[in-house]
């Protein structure tokens, strides 16, 4: 369990992308502002990477109005039907990935800690069906194995 | 709301990123351990933010702008028409609001069968629709007229039935004007229909005015409204409601080669206080159709007796042409019966102040303007009117609305200069035909040739007293008609002017007609003005370019 102290000497983000269970393990994101058991919550370290990555990467290229090379065109490859098979799937994540990787890099910081900066991502699985599409990746840091996961902490109301 | 937000992704990008670093260096110096630049603050709260923000400045400065006369000069569509109303109020200018355009129009029966039109039946022209605004229920026996909408049915000369009644637009606009015999059709046409057409010109019809409009006549809004220098005159007469509409005007006066009203001294030269006024009110001449009483004439034509029909000056003021003379009751498909001479002369004749005039040139086209027209008519049996005989005749005449008002408001003393007089007169019209070929793709839309023609037409209209109209004008309104690949070529302009000494003078070319400078017959572009009606406009379509 992470507390404020972990926190210091750190920036932070907004937590949304709800993670749960302890870091190695596979789980499905919960998208989330806040919750009945708390009025938000703030989150540093691999956690604020990872929803850096999948704000860009999720993120429509162009529809970001004022900035249009932002976000990549692995959802609109979705958009447009190309999806069809896991090979299709991993086309479009390897050229968003590559675009990712380069507005990252345009992104960092001086001082930002290695577990804050990307090294590599992983697909490790593709699931299609019902409708649906389920992604399993592997987000890995400049840090590697060697960084002490800060889980997302609550905020107060005030 | 005064001015339009803008739409969120129609910002200036410059000051979208402006705010965008404000925004995020305040926030940064304030909470030092928010990650603000980049992440979900970023994307999702800063960003926003400064779009909102943006918006809002860039309302507010919209709005302080359109304050100001320069902006809105400049940028005409900048504020709405409740802020721009309020702004030039301060100048004593009023928007002129839009109007419908309103006719008659006959429908022609094949029996006298009783024949009802509810409100708002629907009758189409020229791909417009008009509407009625009353129940029409046209009767065959006069005693069952009662209702002031009750209609007779009337025979026709050439064996048909007829009634009339008056449509109106389906919306404000000026291309919603009809010229006189234009086929107006119901889009449920009732029983024993033959056709319908108009009867009367539409008119009136005028859209509200533009910003653009409006700020044109911001220098007249602040001139003095007196009859002095030009600027001066033109806003005294659009300030009077009635006139606000007049679509061009030019003043001739002292020093100006056309003025010949200022040199009837026996000493050759020019003693100034005269001043012709050429006024165009409409777009387009209006057709009017009267009956008049013609007397039968002892000579003839072609072996037919000639009758003499007299128009006053007070028939049609300032009147072009006789369009066409027919025996009262027939209709306009029935066909016109032939002039044989036309006469003009000038009645000066009031107990109350008149122009100098001395002449029927000098008269023409101005309300003191008068004709004698012969005409010869087959259609009538010889021996049942002897010379002297008088028979009514259906005549339409082609005259530019308003010259007589304006030369009444003009005359009286307490608006008239106390040295000079004004001659109100209809320009000199130069009847313009233009053709042209549209060059298309196999593949591409036939284009919309009715739209077409109605563009071309109000922009020829749309031409000041300039005396030039150029085929690069033609091209450029046309080509908002076309699709990428499609051309306009071949063009044609044709002109046929009507001189105030009643002759005719034609001129044609393909990159342009010019008016010619003749001043002492008082035909320059400072006196003639093109008129072209949408029917005048010929398009032709040929698919000949070959697809890439």
């Amino acid at each position: 369990m992470s507390t404020v102290l972990d926190y210091v000497g750190r920036t932070s983000d907004y937590n949304v992308f709800r993670q749960n269970k302890p870091v190695g393990v596979s789980q499905e994101l919960e998208l989330a502002l806040f919750t009945e058991k708390d009025s938000g919550q703030i989150n540093t370290g691999i956690h604020k990477l990872m929803q850096r990555f999948l704000l860009l990467l999720f993120l429509k290229r162009g529809s970001f109005v004022y900035d249009f090379n932002r976000g990549t065109t692995f959802l609109m490859d979705a958009d447009r039907g190309y999806w069809r098979t896991v090979a299709d799937v991993r086309i479009s994540f390897a050229a968003a990935k590559d675009s990712v990787r380069r507005q990252l890099i345009a992104l960092e910081q001086p001082n930002d800690p290695s577990d804050e900066i990307y090294a590599d991502v992983q697909l490790n699985e593709v699931t299609l069906g019902d409708g649906r599409v389920s992604i399993g990746m592997t987000l890995t840091s400049q840090a590697g194995s060697t960084y002490k996961f800060v889980a997302p902490i609550n905020l107060s109301t005030r | 709301m005064a001015v339009t937000p803008k739409a969120l992704n129609a910002l200036n990008p410059t000051l979208v990123n402006s705010a965008i670093n404000e925004i995020t260096q305040r926030v940064q110096e304030d909470n030092p351990t928010i990650d603000v630049g980049r992440g979900v603050f970023y994307e999702l709260l800063v960003y926003y933010h400064a779009v909102f923000a943006t918006r809002q400045e860039q309302l507010i400065d919209d709005y302080r702008r359109s304050r100001s006369l320069l902006a809105l000069e400049q940028d005409p569509d900048l504020a709405d028409v409740d802020l721009v109303n309020d702004v030039l109020s301060n100048f004593k200018l009023e928007r002129k609001l839009g109007s419908r355009a309103r006719g008659t129009i006959t429908v022609v029966l094949l029996n006298d069968v009783t024949v009802t039109f509810g409100v708002n039946s629907v009758f189409q022209a020229k791909g417009l629709q008009y509407v009625t605004t009353e129940v029409y229920t046209a009767k065959s026996e006069a005693a069952q007229v009662t209702a002031p909408t009750d209609r007779l049915i009337t025979p026709t000369a050439d064996g048909k039935y007829s009634f009339t009644l008056e449509v109106q637009a389906a919306n404000e606009g000026s291309n919603y004007n009809l010229e006189k015999g234009t086929l107006v059709v119901p889009v449920s046409p009732p029983p024993a229909y033959v056709t319908s057409y108009a009867i009367t010109d539409f008119t009136l019809g005028v859209a509200a005015e533009t910003n653009t409009e409006l700020l044109a006549r911001l220098q007249e809004g602040i001139a003095a409204k007196a009859l002095s220098n030009r600027v001066n005159m033109a806003a005294f007469l659009r300030s009077v409601d009635a006139y606000s509409r007049i679509v061009g005007m030019s003043i001739v006066g002292y020093g100006d080669a056309e003025m010949l009203r200022d040199k009837h001294s026996i000493f050759p030269v020019a003693y100034g206080g005269r001043v012709d006024w050429y006024v165009r009110s409409e777009n387009l001449p209006t057709t009017k159709q009267m009956t008049l009483t013609a007397t039968r004439l002892a000579e003839n034509s072609n072996g037919l007796p000639v009758w003499q029909i007299s128009l006053t000056r007070d028939v049609a003021p300032g009147f072009y042409e006789i369009k066409a003379i027919r025996p009262k009751g027939t209709t306009v498909e029935s066909g016109r019966l032939t002039i044989t001479e036309e006469i003009r002369s000038y009645d000066m004749t009031t107990t109350d102040f008149v122009p100098d005039v001395v002449s029927y040139e000098e008269a023409a086209y101005s309300r003191y303007q008068t004709a004698i027209v012969k005409f010869r008519d087959a259609t009538q049996d010889i021996s049942a009117y002897s010379v002297g005989a008088t028979l009514e005749y259906d005549i339409d005449v082609t005259y530019m609305p308003l010259i007589a008002e304006i030369q009444t408001t003009v005359n009286s003393r307490d608006v008239r200069s106390y040295g000079a007089d004004c001659l109100v007169k209809a320009p000199v019209p130069c009847f313009t035909q233009i053709s042209f070929i549209i060059y298309k793709q196999s593949n591409e839309a036939i284009p919309d040739a009715a739209a077409i023609q109605l563009a071309v037409s109000n922009a020829v209209n749309a031409i000041g007293f300039v005396g030039r109209l150029y085929a690069s004008k033609v091209q450029d309104v046309v080509h908002g008609y076309l699709a990428s690949n499609s051309s306009v070529g071949s063009i044609d302009l044709f002109g046929r002017i009507r001189y105030p000494d009643g002759s005719t003078q034609y001129i044609r070319g393909s990159d342009v007609i010019q008016i010619p400078a003749n001043p002492a017959k008082m035909v320059t572009y400072r006196t003639t003005h093109f008129f072209c009606r949408p029917e005048d406009v010929f398009v032709n379509v040929q698919t000949a370019i070959p697809e890439a």
